[in-house]
């Protein structure tokens, strides 16, 4: 038995790979989507381009029908992928053609096989067109009820004051597609029995990931580094943390830490509530051992609800303890830079911005070769 | 130029898209050159070998002369300036001189004219000549001849390599250089500057390729038969590997480079298919695992394609298929591990990496191969400064013949 964890359509592999390059342990890792040139440049240990007879590597282009048919025929292979499969993570862009249809029919085979299904769907970005939220929104009815969703927004993640310019853009995707491999990160840690969660008296010792329902508007926040001080986390003042806190009813929080644990947990519970809203659960996930030199704090703010009969559903444990909101004094920055400041800068300085494209025989030579010549690997003389 | 000055120095400039590089060497009476020192400053506005910020290339430039004068003692008021760009082009031209029905002895006379006559030659719009280099010379009855006085022919025809650019982007080059109150001398295409760097008189006689792996460009040259048969310049470099790499493991650029310095390869062995780098936890950066042979596949990728894209210029020039000669690698991209094993392969041919040719006085042992193009430069320097010494009175007196002869060359 072994588990596995699909990046569906170009948005789901490129989580995928960001978790791939910084995973210690990146096991069970398929790409699949109907287009060559995302599935060939993947990193995943497994590959699946979808009905090449049909489309010949181009994709679906948005189209759900299309994507379905694609989806059909390619029936078998995708029973194949979940023969001995213990449990099933796939994430995907929400509104697109392949991703959200494959995700659909993987999470309806893998519900009536039993297997445990988690959803990482992104959702459209505020500027997508009026019929590709309403696909979004009929892909995520569409999958399986025992399936645990996980919808991620994408509202803020471009700010519309500024605008950032393509490399910025890229460098936000990129960054945000790396907090989300950071949950692809402890969902599999889980299934390898590494990541447990805390317990703290009553509360049930369960994978938030195990749960059938949704969990909606998800933000993540997180903070990596050789020392944390939890008290002075960048995002605490932020205003996405803000919002998103204000909206929130669950929180997951996992932690990684090279020494003592117990005493964070408790930390970072009065800190939650400091920033919290009162009805707001938190539960709590910590990694057996740290890597070598990570510390590594990460938060996950959305709002649950079932899509199951409630009882199948744990009950959230209400705070009676009344706490009063006070004042956060203003934290001296952590020793390490956020990672999105790090992004940023190299974006800046994408090398080739300003110069004439090397043209040979019109192909762009500045798009990576790797890229253009995957068709061809191996047939070089 | 002419006087008896008992010291000469020699200055070479390069302004690459890597690094802006100063040498200096002192040219003896005799005509032997001793290096006395090389000095090098990040360019960060280079790209391609072309000046995207003026104001901070030329800080870049000023801060290497500043180092190698401070490094050799050395005052510096004119340079060598390496040429190179994406925008050169080079092609073969062949002229004739018509000699009359009875046929004429060719004298130096006749060489001048046809010199002339080639650089008269009309290029695309805005392109300038850099380089007219003589191939041989060729009588009535196909006789090919590097020295044809003193022979009687009809006709005598002579093959030139050229090569131009775009008359803009070298003069931001000798602009940015000027400003700096420094005198350009000369100029020279880069890799005709690195062949001089590199090969032997008999290396040039018996057929040598010269790849330069620059960062933002690689160039190459052909000697065969003692002269230059070909050469080509590709606005693809080693920057191009870096960012390919920084685009599939999704890191930043100088990180990148820094992976590619400690564990790039083209070459893909057994013992290292499997294993992961692990780029460490480093300020901000986190701990990654990258793959080993998504490294040797992305490289292998690019560096491929640059060496076949060179072949395939190679294979449509009419000398190749019989061409036996030796390929150098030379240039910082060329210290790639596994990079002259693949060369071998594309090219089909013997390769090497490329031998800088010493000194007087030694030292060469530290010559790194990031610097032939601009130790190039002053060989290339040398040769230009003693057809001067020597041939300045020639040229004149050329002058005058060439005026002789146009008038009855106009009938
Ligand atoms: N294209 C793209 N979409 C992203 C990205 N990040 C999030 N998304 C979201 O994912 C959705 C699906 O896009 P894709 O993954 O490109 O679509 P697909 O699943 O490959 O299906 P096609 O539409 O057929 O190409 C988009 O509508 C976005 O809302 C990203 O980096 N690229
Ligand atoms: N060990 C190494 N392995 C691979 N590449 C290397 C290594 N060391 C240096 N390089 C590459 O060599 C290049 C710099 O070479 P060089 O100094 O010859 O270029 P340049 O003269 O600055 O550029 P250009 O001539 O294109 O303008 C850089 O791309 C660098 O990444
Ligand atoms: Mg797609
Ligand atoms: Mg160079």
């Amino acid at each position: 038995m072994s588990i596995r964890i699909v990046g569906a359509g170009a948005a789901g592999i490129s989580v995928l790979d960001e978790w791939i390059l910084f995973s210690d342990h990146p096991e069970g890792s398929l790409a699949c989507d109907g287009e060559a040139s995302s599935v060939e440049g993947s990193l995943a240990s497994e590959k699946l381009l979808l009905a090449p007879d049909l489309v010949g590597g181009l994709g679906c282009f948005g189209s759900r029908d299309l994507a379905w048919r694609m989806v059909g025929r390619e029936n078998q292979r995708l029973d194949g992928l979940l023969r001995d499969c213990a449990g099933l993570l796939i994430v995907t862009g929400l509104a697109g053609g392949m991703g959200a249809t494959v995700a659909e029919a993987l999470s309806l085979k893998a519900g009536e096989r039993e297997i445990p299904t988690t959803i990482f769907a992104l959702l459209p970005f505020p500027f997508e067109a009026e019929e590709r939220r309403e696909a979004a929104e009929a892909a995520r009815e569409g999958f399986s009820a025992q399936a645990s969703v996980f919808l991620f927004s994408t509202a803020g993640l471009l700010p519309e004051e500024s605008a950032p310019g393509v490399a910025g853009v890229r460098s936000r995707l990129r960054e945000f597609h790396g907090t989300i491999a950071r949950w692809v990160d402890v969902w599999s840690g889980m299934a390898d029995g590494v990541v447990l969660p805390v317990g703290r008296g009553s509360e049930a010792e369960v994978s938030p990931f195990a749960v059938a329902g949704e969990m909606e508007d998800c933000h993540v926040f997180g903070e990596t580094g050789s020392c944390l001080d939890l008290s002075s986390l960048p995002f605490w003042e932020s205003r996405e943390f803000g919002q998103a806190a204000e909206k929130a009813d669950h929180c997951l929080g996992y932690i990684e830490a090279s020494e003592e644990v117990s005493g964070w947990a408790s930390e970072l519970e009065k800190l939650l509530q400091e920033h919290l809203p009162k009805r707001a659960r938190n539960s709590f996930y910590r990694r057996k051992q740290a890597r070598p030199m990570q510390n590594r704090l990460l938060l996950l703010l959305g709002r649950a609800h079932s899509r199951l009969p409630k009882s199948k559903l744990p009950e959230p444990v209400r705070e009676e303890q009344i706490q009063t909101r006070t004042e956060v004094p203003v934290h001296s920055p952590l020793p390490a830079a956020p990672e999105r400041e790090l992004a940023h800068s190299s974006a800046e300085s994408i090398p080739f911005a300003k110069t004439t494209a090397t043209v040979h025989k019109g192909e762009n030579l500045d798009i990576p070769a790797y890229r253009r010549r995957s068709g061809s690997r191996g047939e070089r003389k | 130029m002419f006087g008896g000055k008992s010291r000469s120095v020699l200055v070479g400039l390069e302004a690459g898209t890597s690094k802006i590089k100063v040498a200096v060497a002192e040219l003896g009476a005799d005509g032997s050159l001793s290096l006395l020192g090389v000095a090098e400053s990040p360019s960060t506005h280079i790209r391609k070998c072309e000046i995207t910020d003026f104001e901070m290339t030329q800080k870049a430039i000023h801060q290497a002369i500043l180092d190698a004068e401070a490094k050799t003692d050395v005052s510096i008021g004119e340079v060598y300036l390496a040429i190179s760009g994406a925008h050169i082009r080079s092609f073969q031209s062949r002229l004739a001189l018509d000699l009359g029905e009875e046929g004429t002895m060719i004298e130096e006379g006749h060489l001048r004219e046809l010199r002339e006559l080639v650089r008269q030659q009309a290029l695309p719009p805005g392109q300038i000549l850099l380089h007219d280099l003589l191939q041989t010379y060729i009588l009535d009855d196909g006789t090919a001849t590097s020295n044809p006085v003193g022979l009687f022919s009809r006709r005598l025809m002579a093959d030139y390599h050229l090569v131009s650019g775009i008359a803009t982007r070298l003069q931001t080059t000798v602009h940015c250089v000027k400003d700096l109150s420094l005198r350009v001398k000369g100029y020279a295409l880069s890799s005709y500057a690195t062949a001089q760097a590199l090969l032997t008189p008999e290396q040039k006689s018996f057929g040598s390729v010269v790849i330069n792996c620059g960062a933002g460009i690689t160039d190459y040259i052909v000697y065969r038969n003692g002269f230059v048969a070909h050469s080509g310049t590709l606005g693809v470099g080693g920057d191009h590997l870096t960012n390919d790499l920084a685009v599939a493991v999704k890191i930043p650029f100088p990180r990148a480079e820094e992976l590619k310095r400690t564990h790039g390869t083209v070459d893909l062995r057994e013992e290292t298919a499997h294993r992961r780098v692990s780029l460490p936890a480093e300020g901000p950066y986190e701990q990654r695992f990258v793959p080993m042979s998504l490294i040797v596949e992305v490289l292998q990728a690019r560096q491929a394609e640059i060496f076949e894209i060179i072949r395939e210029d190679l294979e449509a020039q009419p000398f190749w298929e019989s061409f036996s000669g030796t390929l150098f690698l030379t240039g910082g991209g060329s210290q790639l591990d596994g990079i002259q094993k693949m060369a071998g392969k594309v090219f089909d041919r013997s390769v090497e990496a490329a031998k800088p040719l010493p000194f007087q006085g030694g030292g060469s042992g530290e010559i790194r191969q990031d610097w032939t193009t601009v130790l190039g430069l002053l060989r290339y320097g040398r040769i230009v400064e003693r057809q001067e010494s020597g041939g300045g009175r020639w040229d004149r007196m050329g002058r005058s013949l060439r005026r002789l002869f146009s008038g009855i060359r106009s009938l």
